[in-house]
């Protein structure tokens, strides 16, 4: 995948600019925010600056207290240790893009509250590429399993990066997508880069570190906390074009991903479940605000702010994988009704025996089959759903 | 005067013969005994001494002194009471002066000297047997556990008088006889599967579990009939032989819980022990050695319901017994081994609210899910060869009259056969799976596929090539162990004996991995 390389694989790390050390210990001034670290910058110029400022120079600046001018000097005497720990970053990957870098994604630049520093493993997504958020409840249903990855495949073969949280549920099958259909998909944490949280998407955590990209606004190392990811909802949207909400209750984070992105001048997409169900009311809601009803792939790739980014030349790569009839022996015959039967609601073996009308063990030999060749997931519980959505 | 009468007492469920040598002689009166007694054998001396008095006998005060040989094992249980009133009245010679050598006593005394039933009978007589004892003298309440033991000249009686009166003639007067009675379990009484409405792959994974011996957990929301499924399981397995009958009631006797049983067992135990079951409970022991309820469940079912309620380290301790079909329990005193050879039956909720997959009801995220679900150790969940999630019954299975619902034509493949699940239908299903399964492995010891070994499963589970491609595209997809491929063949196997077919095809492959649910399970418990 050419357009995934990286842009900045040239960028320089720590070893080439002396000065980003100071970038880092000023990203690392407990107690110091965005905003106090926008204020320093102002007055100083640059990071080396801030630390070469003795402590009435600091405390000159609006809104520079004496606690935080004592926490800069603190971090300034332990250069040592955080060259180390820098150092170590480095060793495992862990890269640093810092608000005044020409690689730092424009995409945030806009953000009011944009953070001074982000960190990384892979790559960032490319902000000329168009770029989709898919997000939705934890506790989602098989429905709201099967759109986030279908739809996160189908974006992933337009060319379109898949952002997402790396939460459990919608979020990790948004990821598991686009993986599969070989795109860009970044997850952005509400913890440290190296902390995979929720640890169950270990697998997913490693895949996108290969070909996508995990980011943090945090200092590596930071444990997940309930307050960190509401602020990393904001990134989530803020990162991209347009915003999937695949499931949602009333009251959810999902939502408040959808309001940010809402505030940011993005486009809300949410998938219109079935009413009453409390998974979708969320989602309804959304719609009923205003939001695009998403029905299709074509809807998310015609809305104007993924149009104009996408390159024509990708259309045609899901045409390609739709003949899947590879072998025509007896056994496909049972296979094709057992298929045939699937939806997204979860069925167990008996119902689907029945409406299959074959028997036992046939039945079984097809799950079996068509779960090996990826056309079935079977969910907990003895229960089959197909694999996909046809989006 | 001396005389010798021989008693005998049981340890755990091996019986042993005890001479009861009494010794009668002047001296200061006393009645004293010796050799490595339990409190239940030292307060005979009263039983005894009023028993005797209160049977018409009258004893003038005397040293009495009695040894229980061999003076080093440790005798239990109230069964001694009768050879030790016989001894002394011999000694004394009220009875008539004859050789007792050939004669077993048994029996506890009341102070009216009536002779009241004892645990473990069967045990002792069987060894008396053994040893080459021709008469027995037990309690009446005994008989119908004891006449079943052959070539053995049985007197029930009622008092000690009887007893006495036996021996006053010259020759034995002949034993009575007793109808035998065969009993037939009686498959009536016990629930049926017809009562289950609907969930066929369930009742075919309890079809395939009783078939082969396999054990099965069931996971499920409650009231989905995770509890029905197991207390029906007595009523597919094949009636008790008559040996199997003898080594139950032997145990049953051992643990005195054969009060209301007339005859013989004739019906599979169903054990299922509470959830706040200690490890010596389940396990047996104690302080003089009983069964605990895994010996209790031999040939039968050992039913855990919410398999997540009971104390971890007692289900743990379940694994060694499980893989060796008995128990030894060591303790201070005595190391002592247990049959222990039943089928395993777990019941257990999906998640903590009981209602996943239903994420209409169920909130548990996965950490909850596998949290719940961890607190079982995945070696333990290994040994369930069978794994089976219970649907919950929707309204129209409850009430629908459909017959022909369980009758599902299959037009695409004849060999399939149509199946209602009756109880009666399964149990032939399961009886000719076993008998087929007791010609393979005659005389290697085992009885069932759940019982093979490693080389066993290379022999007796063949796998043609096409078969085998398929095997390693599972085993590639769902990551299986080693052991867990061979517990997926072990299954296959029975699937196939209950298909009547030889060879395993890809479809019992198939059966076998779908009732295992390998990925969810190791997903769900955190592995």
């Amino acid at each position: 995948m050419q357009k995934t390389k990286n842009p900045e694989s040239k960028m320089q790390t720590i070893c080439d600019d002396k000065d980003r050390i100071y970038d880092y210990m000023l990203a690392m001034v407990p107690g110091v925010g965005d905003v106090t670290i926008s204020a320093l910058m102002d007055a100083f110029g640059s990071a080396k600056e801030v630390f070469k400022a003795n402590e009435k120079q600091l405390s000159d600046v609006n809104g520079i207290s004496k606690k935080k001018c004592s926490e800069i000097i603190r971090t300034k005497n332990a250069e040592e240790e955080i060259r180390q720990k820098i150092s170590r970053w480095n060793r495992d990957g862990i890269k640093a893009v810092f608000i005044h870098e020409q690689a730092y994604p424009k995409q945030l630049r806009n953000l009011a509250d944009a953070p001074f520093a982000f960190f990384y493993k892979g790559s960032l997504p490319i902000g000329a590429a168009p770029t989709v958020a898919i997000v939705g409840s934890r506790a989602c249903t098989e429905y709201g399993k099967n759109v986030a990855f279908s739809f996160g495949k189908r974006l992933a073969l337009e060319g379109v990066q898949i952002i997402s949280g790396m939460a459990a549920g919608a979020d990790v099958y948004g990821h598991k997508g686009a993986l599969s259909a070989g795109g860009y998909t970044a997850g952005v944490l509400g913890c440290g880069v190296d902390i995979c949280y929720p640890r169950t998407n270990f697998n997913v955590y490693m895949e996108m570190q290969k070909t996508g990209g995990i980011m943090s606004e945090v200092i590596p190392g930071t444990a997940p906390a309930p307050g960190l990811f509401p602020r990393r909802n904001r990134l989530i949207a803020a990162l991209s074009d347009a915003v999937i909400i695949t499931e949602a209750r009333l009251k959810s984070g999902s939502l408040i991903t959808a309001d940010q992105a809402l505030e940011q001048g993005k486009d809300v997409f949410a998938v219109p479940g079935r009413i009453g169900d409390p998974l979708s009311m969320g989602c309804i809601e959304l719609i009923r605000q205003g939001a695009y009803p998403l029905t299709c792939v074509d809807d998310i790739l015609s809305s104007e702010a993924v149009k104009r980014k996408i390159k024509p030349c990708n259309s045609e790569a899901y045409k390609g994988q739709d003949s899947s009839d590879h072998s025509t022996d007896d056994e496909n015959v049972y296979a094709k009704k057992v298929l045939k039967t699937l939806t997204d609601i979860p069925k167990n073996i008996n119902r689907i025996m029945y409406e299959a009308s074959l028997g036992y063990e046939v039945t079984a030999q097809s799950l079996l089959e068509l779960e090996l060749h990826g056309m079935l997931r079977s969910v907990s519980a003895g229960l089959y759903v197909r694999a996909e959505v046809a989006v | 005067m001396y005389s010798e009468v021989f008693g005998a007492t049981f340890f755990g469920l091996s019986a042993f013969l005890v001479r009861v040598e009494t010794d009668v002689g002047s001296g200061l009166p006393c009645f004293e005994m010796s050799g490595f007694l339990t409190n239940e054998v030292k307060e005979s001396k009263e039983r005894v001494k009023v028993a005797v008095k209160n049977s018409g006998y009258e004893l003038r005060p005397q040293r009495i002194v009695i040894n229980y040989s061999p003076a080093d094992l440790r005798k239990r249980g109230t069964g001694l009471d009768l050879p030790t009133a016989m001894g002394v009245l011999a000694a004394n010679g009220i009875t008539q002066n004859r050789d007792f050598g050939n004669t077993v006593f048994i029996g506890e005394l009341g102070f009216d000297g009536s002779v009241r039933g004892v645990r473990g009978c069967l045990a002792c007589l069987m060894e008396a047997k053994k040893k080459g004892f021709k008469t027995a003298v037990v309690p009446l309440d005994n008989l119908s556990e004891c006449h079943y033991v052959k070539d053995l000249n049985i007197y029930p009686v009622t008092d000690l008088k009887e007893a006495v009166e036996i021996f006053s003639g010259e020759t034995l007067p002949a034993p009575p006889v007793y109808e035998k009675k065969v009993f037939e379990d009686n498959i009536d009484e016990l629930p049926d599967f017809i009562d289950i409405k609907g969930q066929d792959d369930v009742k075919r994974a309890t079809l395939t579990a009783a078939a082969g011996m396999h054990n099965i957990l069931y996971i499920g929301s409650p009231g989905s009939g995770k509890s029905m499924f197991a207390k029906r399981i007595p009523s597919i397995l094949p009636p008790l032989s008559y040996e199997e009958q003898m080594e139950l009631t032997k145990i049953y006797s051992a643990a005195g819980k054969l009060r209301d049983v007339q005859g013989l067992l004739s019906k599979r135990p169903f054990r299922s022990p509470g959830q706040n079951i200690t490890e010596p409970a389940l396990l047996g022991g104690g302080n003089s050695p009983d069964p605990g309820e895994i010996t209790l469940a031999s040939k039968g079912v050992l039913f855990l319901d919410e398999l997540t309620q009971y104390k971890m380290h007692v289900i743990e301790a379940l694994r060694q017994p499980l893989e060796d079909k008995k128990i030894t329990v060591a303790r201070n005193m005595y190391t002592i081994t247990y049959p222990a050879d039943f089928m395993l039956v777990g019941a257990i909720n999906p998640c903590k609210c009981g209602f996943y997959p239903d994420r209409g009801r169920c909130r548990c995220s996965d950490i909850d899910i596998e949290r719940y679900f961890g607190r079982i150790s995945g070696p333990m969940l290994d040994r369930f060869d069978i794994r089976i999630y219970t649907a919950p019954v929707t309204f129209a299975d409850m009430f629908s009259n459909k017959a022909d619902e369980n009758v599902i034509k299959d037009t695409a493949d004849e060999t399939e056969e149509i199946f209602s699940f009756t109880s009666d239908k399964m149990r032939e299903k399961v009886c000719m799976a076993h008998e087929i399964q007791l010609k393979r492995f005659k005389g290697s010891g085992r009885r069932f596929n759940s019982e093979m070994t490693e080389s066993e499963v290379k022999e007796y589970c063949h796998l043609k090539d096409n078969e085998i491609n398929f095997l390693e595209a599972v085993f590639k997809r769902f990551r299986l162990t080693a052991r867990g491929c061979n517990k997926i063949l072990k299954t296959a196997r029975t699937v196939a004996d209950l298909a009547g077919s030889s060879d395993i095809k890809k479809s019992h492959i198939a059966v076998a991995v779908g009732f295992r649910n390998d990925e969810h399970i190791s997903k769900a418990s955190g592995g």
